[in-house]
């Protein structure tokens, strides 16, 4: 069979990890950076838990979370930003900026701020980009005579972000809309937020459903990170949504378990509740 | 968020309580040394495995085939948001410089919050893909075609696949 003379056993694989057994696995710490002008340096931590070296690499872009009119979030890099803007990226830099990391092993990256002279007081902005790639490329084994060694290569990003706080800054959240909509066994809220002060408004909401007796029959909570303005649409699932009547209580806070608390900027709470109905 | 849309069967939502409340939360100014910063950690768990192909016979890899999908997993903070994105080649590289075209469809990744593929949420590769870490971890499939030509040369292919994860703060 002609097919069968030309065919070509070709093993091929695309792995974003590498083949079986040679698995890469790369750990970020922390997930937020802050760095204060008075030490003017942090450490983030990369630790290879694969079990084949790893060759990473860390940069830094001008970056933050926006939204668009879908209330999806997007974190744009930006390469070189505008005047006006409070990028950070210029001015910090990771030491050592590439590594090989052995299996097992944890590599401290410094990073460094040398901000210009006469800088405002205020804060200012970057993305920490964490890409790793297997440094050796793994061999497929061959199947046959006619089969071939496969090599293959894996890069992994993490992209996180960093913060420079010079002098005093202040932060808070102001709640320029807020509705909600029950979809079947989804809640949809819509949630309009705009940051107040210098500082970026690092908070976290919660959501309880309220029955018409005022029980609580369902909460949620979320972090969320408002830089300038951010409108989201959320869904939340819900157990079951019987008809009557609801009410849905918001509350924004600077209340975050997962970031430094000398890092957390003061805030006021700022609560809202809306009577929902289900039909 | 991907795969969460639902029949519309209410609607109504009137605010009681326009005005905001303004309150003090609790601030800390002072530095916890038993504070430890959560880790995020991506992990390779499976390649995408084409296997044996042929000459001039497409190879399709399903998001959802639980041996051959490519399966990367997620370890973050607790409902913690991440845009994915993935960079992903057009053409394998082979020996003397031989190519095999490599596709992507709009459903050819998956995201969920355990590690079965069926339970997965699809999306394009080719886009980003907003959801959040429910529980702390996920899990991403992925799938493709390759294209193998007529007189395709023998030989090892290989390509690089970079996937991103963007922790928003959200």
């Amino acid at each position: 069979m002609e097919r069968a003379a030309t065919a070509l056993a070709l093993m091929v694989a695309l792995a974003p990890l590498g083949r079986a057994g040679t698995a890469s696995a790369i750990t970020v710490a922390p997930h937020a950076l802050f760095i204060d002008h008075r030490t003017r340096s942090t450490v983030l931590y990369i630790q290879n838990s694969g079990n084949s070296p790893e060759e990473v690499s860390v940069q830094l872009k001008f970056g933050y979370p926006t939204s668009d009119s879908l209330g999806d979030v997007h974190v744009d890099l930006i390469e070189d930003p505008p005047p006006g803007e409070p990028s950070a990226a210029a001015w910090v830099r990771a030491l050592p900026a590439r590594a090989r990391v052995q299996p097992g092993a944890r590599q401290a990256v410094r990073l460094f701020a040398r901000p210009p002279s006469g800088l405002p007081d205020g804060e200012y902005w970057s993305r920490v980009i964490v890409t790793s790639r297997a440094a050796q490329l793994p061999v497929a084994a061959a199947g046959n005579a006619a089969a071939v060694s496969v090599g293959l290569t894996l890069e992994m990003r993490t992209i996180i972000s960093l913060i420079y706080r010079k002098g005093k800054v202040a932060t808070g959240v102001r709640l320029n809309g807020f509705s909600a909509e029950a979809h079947g066994d989804t809640l949809i809220t819509d949630i309009q937020l705009a940051r107040t002060g210098d500082a970026a408004y690092l908070g976290k909401l919660e959501l309880v459903l309220h029955n018409a007796a005022g029980d609580p029959v369902d909460r949620w909570e979320q972090a969320i990170a408002v830089y300038r303005d951010l409108y989201r649409r959320l869904a939340f699932p819900v157990d079951r949504f019987e008809p009557g009547r609801y009410a849905l209580h918001l509350r924004l806070s600077a209340e975050r378990d997962d970031i430094p608390p000398e890092s957390v900027l003061p805030a006021l709470v700022v609560e809202r509740t809306l009577e929902l109905i289900v039909h | 968020m991907g795969g969460r849309g639902a029949t519309r069967r209410t609607i109504a939502a009137l605010v009681l309580g326009w005005a905001a409340l303004p309150l003090f939360t609790t601030s800390s100014a002072v530095a916890d040394p038993t504070f430890l910063p959560p880790p995020l950690t991506i992990e390779g768990l499976q390649p995408v495995d084409f296997q044996n192909v042929w000459a001039g016979v497409n190879m399709s890899v399903s998001r959802s085939d639980p041996l051959r999908a490519g399966i990367l997993s997620i370890k973050g903070t607790g409902n913690s948001e991440v845009i994915l994105t993935f960079q992903v080649p057009s053409m394998l590289q082979g020996p003397g410089g031989a190519l095999m075209p490599i596709v992507f469809g709009p459903d050819d990744a998956g995201f969920a919050t355990v590690n079965d593929p069926t339970q997965a949420n699809g999306f394009n590769p080719l886009g980003p893909y907003i959801d959040n870490l429910h529980g702390a971890k996920a899990f991403v499939f992925l799938g493709g075609t390759v294209l193998p030509l007529l007189g395709q040369t023998a030989g090892a292919y290989q390509a690089p696949v970079t996937m991103t994860v963007v922790y928003t703060g959200n």
